[in-house]
């Protein structure tokens, strides 16, 4: 089957940014995922700087 | 950074739940296109598809970081389960028209040679082939073209399939049966033939 396997598609390149951005953000001593995703939608758009 | 490349998963899981951010760069980028790819197939929507990638790595990230992993040298199964979870939830949302199941294994089986049989000579004809194979995968309904995908096209066995499902082997047997007969009986239908040269 290997020859039919279809071509990768990639995820958007944002999408990436903000897991980047997610895993630096997330505490998980203060388990703050809500402020973590708000924290990383926020660094996206600026560039992407280290939480 | 550039040593981390050359790691194996558990290890980098193992550095990341450290707190080695660089650590998750890298698992992210070996395993981003496969599991896009993947969902992708599933959904056939590109903006769904992100967004379901997206809340898949940052439940692994919550979960790794939490300590909730264990490391067993099958940290992509462990993603496609969290992304099949979600996927699970997206489905009861969103029910696609279920269509008749009709197990007949011997058919079944005849039917799996026949579709997913290997490349010979005739390249033109044989992609053409697979693209109406590609678009009768499309028309299954949800489960049954999430474990076609798993099982030809990402070459996971019926063991992984049912792990990363959260279902038996006989079921995930099933439903590829289901996909296979579907997929035949669609065939005839529209007058196609799956007949690779």
């Amino acid at each position: 089957m290997t020859n039919s396997t279809p071509s990768l598609s990639h995820p958007n390149e944002k999408t990436l940014l903000y897991l980047r951005m997610f895993a630096r953000c997330y505490d998980p001593e203060k388990d703050n995922e809500n402020e973590a995703r708000r924290m990383a939608a926020s660094l996206c758009e600026n560039g992407g700087a280290v939480c | 950074m550039e040593q981390l490349f050359n790691t194996a998963d558990d290890k980098l899981v193992e550095e990341f739940m450290s707190g080695n951010e660089a650590a998750f760069d890298v698992l992210l980028k070996r395993h981003q296109d496969k599991l896009y790819t993947y969902i992708l197939f599933i959904v056939r929507n590109e903006d769904m598809a992100d967004d379901l990638f997206q809340e898949t790595f940052v439940k692994a990230i919550v979960n790794l970081r939490q300590g909730r992993y264990t490391s067993n040298g099958k940290f992509y199964a462990w993603l496609t389960r969290i992304a099949h979870n979600l996927l699970i939830d997206q489905f009861r949302n969103e029910r696609n028209d279920i269509m008749v199941r009709e197990a007949d294994t011997e058919k079944s089986e005849d039917c799996a040679s026949l579709l997913f049989d290997t490349y010979r000579e005739n390249e033109i004809y044989n992609e053409q082939v697979l693209k109406d194979i590609r678009r009768l995968v499309d028309h299954l309904p949800d489960a049954q073209r999430q474990v076609i995908y798993m099982r030809f096209y990402q070459d996971m066995s019926f063991k992984e399939i049912a792990e990363a499902t959260n279902v038996s082997i006989n079921t995930a047997l099933g439903r590829v049966r289901y996909g296979i007969s579907n997929m035949k009986r669609m065939a005839e239908e529209y007058h196609m033939s799956l007949s690779l040269e």
